[in-house]
């Protein structure tokens, strides 16, 4: 293994895959796993992160579906997701809203399918453009539009079944 | 609803991480650089990014991680390039030794490749998160997939657990200097586990019981020259001119 380049990504990008992890899985010892198992991965496939054009993408991209596979392998039976949720601290860039939409993304998670998954989180979260979304997924521009209306309607499907009110957007 | 009718403005988290990863350059860097320095928005955002690092970096040393990191890649390591996997109880011949019992759970049809009620016997578990599940023989799995075996003599007394690749080398799972094993008398668990690498092509896993220890080489040249008879792994559910008792598992590979 080579330690010069371990220590490099370590460096740039450990923080930002632990982030990753911790808000996906909600749970520090997971997501120190998680973030170990992100980093084989790279390591293991490192020619295809030298070629892509943003390292930083391709990261958060490895993190966001390795977490989200763990998320489906647990929904099985092992974990609920209020507990995840519950045990998980917020991040608190911005305060307020941003912290609000993520929280609420993370919950409606498991109620879109694995491509939705992606693309609400690199657009809700990592505050991807569209067109980032786009090459990170491997998806047409058409197509990531089309998962975050599926998302939206998933989401006020789910949030008025709860009761919840929500703000009327002005 | 307003917290989700989110439209980016300029101040894309993911423009700020890429930033302070280093990965803008030219005259993205410069637009950005301008852009921060009368933005509170995304200095914050850096600052959030730098507290992160900190976080991180004392909750994972890189010494720790490396050497975690270092544990996971070698089992991670291609198949045909792992280690000889040494069984120390068995290979030692601790007759008095106690041989762990795994418990077959969730067995579905087909997971087994052995003959009930006598002969070898091998199943294998794929490893996830939270645990490993039952393979079916035959299953499409995926590079990075690991994977751990079950096996036993099934009355004989000795044991060779060996892979077989799709040009016929073979690689060993279970073995001690050169030979078959000493059998426990229960299927047990083998230490360790290996993780698939990017070779699309099938493999066989072979479960070889005898009365008699056989030779790992000689069983290498009947499988490489079986193998080429066969044009390939998926087929041959037999090594010929072996004088063992077989039972196999196929590792396809998802395309």
């Amino acid at each position: 293994m080579d330690q010069a380049l371990v220590h490099e990504l370590y460096e740039k990008y450990g923080h930002h895959v632990h982030s990753r992890c911790l808000y996906l899985l909600g749970n520090r010892d997971e997501a120190r796993d998680a973030v170990q198992e992100v980093f084989v991965k790279v390591i293991t496939h490192i020619q295809e992160f030298r070629r892509e054009a943003s390292s930083a993408t391709w990261m958060i991209r490895i993190a966001t579906n390795h977490c989200l596979n763990v998320r489906r392998s647990q929904k099985a039976g092992w974990r609920q997701q209020f507990e995840r949720d519950e045990k998980a601290r917020p991040q608190t860039y911005e305060g307020g809203e941003g912290v609000e939409r993520r929280e609420l993304v993370r919950s409606l998670l498991d109620e879109v399918d694995a491509e939705t998954q992606a693309v609400a989180v690199h657009y809700y979260v990592d505050e991807m453009s569209q067109e980032e979304i786009a090459r990170a997924v491997g998806r047409s521009l058409p197509t990531v539009r089309k998962r975050l209306k599926d998302f939206l309607e998933t989401a006020r499907g789910a949030l008025a079944a709860q009761g919840l009110k929500v703000k009327v957007a002005s | 609803m307003s917290v989700l009718d989110y439209v980016p403005a300029g101040c894309a988290r993911h423009t700020a991480l890429r930033y302070e990863t280093g990965e803008l350059g030219g005259e993205e860097k410069t637009v950005f650089e301008s852009h921060l320095a009368g933005c509170a928005h995304c200095q914050a955002t850096l600052d959030d990014l730098a507290a992160d690092k900190r976080a991180f970096q004392a909750a994972m040393p890189f010494a720790a991680f490396e050497a975690g990191l270092a544990r996971r890649t070698e089992r991670a390591r291609p198949f045909w390039s792992r280690r000889l996997v040494l069984w120390p109880l068995l290979a030692a011949g601790a007759a008095a030794a106690a041989l762990v019992l795994m418990p077959a759970s969730g067995t579905s049809p087909g997971a087994w490749d052995g003959i009930k009620g006598g002969g070898p016997s091998l199943r294998y578990y794929v490893k996830t998160v939270v645990g490993a599940r039952p393979g079916v023989d035959g299953e499409a799995l995926r590079a990075g997939d690991a994977l751990r075996l079950q096996a036993g003599a099934g009355g004989r007394k000795y044991l060779l657990v060996i892979g077989v690749d799709a040009d016929g080398k073979i690689y060993p799972w279970l073995s001690a200097d050169g030979r078959s094993v000493p059998a426990g008398t229960e299927a047990t668990m083998l230490p360790g586990s290996v993780v698939l690498d990017d070779d699309p092509r099938p493999e066989r896993i072979f479960a070889l019981a005898s009365d008699a220890p056989l030779a790992l080489a000689d069983v290498a040249r009947a499988a490489e020259a079986a193998v080429r008879a066969a044009g390939g792994v998926a087929g041959l559910r037999q090594i010929p001119g072996v004088d063992a008792e077989q039972a196999s598992v196929l590792i396809q590979k998802a395309k």
